[in-house]
């Protein structure tokens, strides 16, 4: 397993935590792949003819069964402990982690929060990941325990599968755009919900010359990320905004990219989003949104098997998400028909070279996996150019 | 005033929202998690025998401290992992032949 990338401000914890975290990775991967693997064998419509009948049907069917509730149950107990086991270290390490975090002199990043910020309401209607304190509680004025949460559980939950910096699908798409479309150079770039900016690391990294800026509703995050990118010495402009608003000029960016953030957001907050994203792309700029694969490109059992998070794990609008047409979403916010895209890209650590190149010259949305772990991953993603 | 700031932080245990049952009778659900946590503490409980074999290989006595400072190197991360993998398919395998 790859271990996850130290930093100043990574709050692991004492020998038997570590290890109890690890083996909880683990435990999530047991789960997935053996008894996941084995219910996909008794119950993939594909095998049992007698068990197709839709996404509905075949949930009912599978969660009659002990497989599927053995499944189901080992799912949600297993999620809980992936937090659990990151709590203790990080409320042992406070107040002092905040101290270190407020104190620092940040040479590289800047921190732009707003405390005025409404926090919109489908992030705070429940705990989403079944993470407690979710991602915007704040326990003091200068609080970044959820950032820290964050961080360690986001690993112990990945296993490793997305790198040591966790940062896989982000990876992915830098090396996709800048391989795919080699004379778009953008010299301002903005992700949207960049939570600690794991995800934006990688396009600092990739453009170098471009200035980077994130933005998240949560002040904790924030804090905690922009700690970590002075850890890391990446530079980040990191603002505390809402996507539905956002505080930026007409045509300021080149590139707006998010990584699966839109299926957390609502169905009338997304396309408030995308507009937005219309407003302060430059002329010739592009937005690309990694995000969960839309229902209609799935089979019967893989819906069944996506969707299980929008029952199970406090993820409101994962099914309603799943169910829209981004395309249409996209052309609606006023981007031109042909420049709108929807592309699955094989995982930059579980692909070959050709099989990623196969991508960038014939671009499409089939996948045999997608949005968990294993051999094989693509990640769908969507934009357009203005 | 800084004293917020300064005083204890405690995170939430649980999280908002509703957790799912999925048996007839929620004590199986429940049963479950004590079955996992438990097994999360085995395996602790055998990394940390195998922290203090390692250590005595290269050493005669050893101290808490030594033990609490260990942190395996990525080869010993991988047998351990490897340990762990086994150890969960011995323990939570499903009877599959109801479905086969």
């Amino acid at each position: 397993m790859v271990l996850q990338a130290e930093h100043n401000f990574l709050i692991t914890g004492r020998h038997d935590e570590v290890n109890r975290q690890h083996y909880i990775s683990r435990l999530r991967m047991h789960i997935l792949k053996e008894i996941g693997g084995g219910m996909r064998k008794a119950f993939d419509p594909k095998k049992t003819e007698k068990l197709s009948g839709g996404e509905n049907n075949l949930r009912k069917k599978v969660l009659k069964s002990n497989y599927g509730k053995f499944w189901s149950t080992m799912m949600v107990s297993c999620q809980d402990m992936v937090w659990e086991s990151a709590i203790p270290p990080i409320e042992r390490a406070q107040p002092e982690l905040n101290k270190r975090i407020s104190k620092q002199k940040n040479k590289f990043s800047k921190l732009f929060l707003n405390p005025d910020l409404k926090i919109p309401n489908y992030l705070t209607a429940v705990d989403i990941h079944r993470m407690p304190g979710s991602y915007h509680t704040e326990r003091s004025k200068d609080d970044a325990s959820q950032g820290a949460l964050y961080d360690r559980g986001r690993f112990i939950y990945n296993a490793g599968q997305a790198g040591p910096f966790a940062d896989g699908i982000s990876r992915t798409m830098a090396e996709y755009i800048s391989i795919k479309w080699p004379n778009f150079y953008p010299k301002k770039i903005l992700e949207l919900g960049c939570t600690i900016g794991t995800s934006t690391v990688p396009f600092v990294n990739k453009f170098k010359k471009s200035q980077v800026h994130a933005i998240d509703i949560s002040a904790p995050l924030l804090r905690y990320g922009q700690a970590r990118a002075e850890a890391l010495e990446k530079k980040i402009y990191f603002h505390q905004m809402n996507a539905e608003h956002l505080e930026f000029n007409d045509g300021e960016f080149d590139l707006i990219f998010s990584c699966i953030m839109f299926h957390e957001t609502s169905r009338k907050a997304l396309p408030k989003i995308l507009k937005e994203c219309h407003r302060v792309l430059s002329k010739k700029g592009m937005m690309m949104h990694a995000e969960l694969m839309p229902i209609k490109h799935l089979k019967d059992y893989d819906r069944f098997y996506m969707n299980w998070d929008a029952y199970y794990n406090n993820e409101p609008f994962y099914k309603t998400y799943t169910s829209l047409n981004p395309s249409e979403l996209v052309l609606n916010a006023g981007f031109r028909k042909d420049s709108v895209f929807e592309i699955a890209i094989p995982d930059i650590d579980r692909s070959t070279k050709s099989e990623f190149n196969e991508a960038v010259s014939n671009p499409s949305v089939k996948v045999k996996k997608t949005g968990r772990v294993g051999e094989g991953v693509k990640w769908y993603t969507f934009g357009a150019w203005k | 005033m800084n004293s917020k700031s300064d005083s204890k932080i405690e995170l939430p245990k649980t999280a908002k929202g509703k957790r799912s049952v999925f048996f007839d009778d929620p004590a199986i659900d429940q049963l479950m998690t004590f079955i996992m946590e438990l097994s999360t503490e085995v395996s602790v409980v055998y990394d940390r025998i195998d922290t203090i074999e390692r250590l005595l290989d290269k050493q005669k006595t050893i101290s808490r401290d030594d033990i609490e400072n260990y942190r395996p190197d990525p080869d010993v991360e991988e047998i351990r992992n490897k340990r762990r993998s086994e150890y969960l398919r011995r323990v939570f395998r499903m009877h599959t032949k109801e479905y086969e």
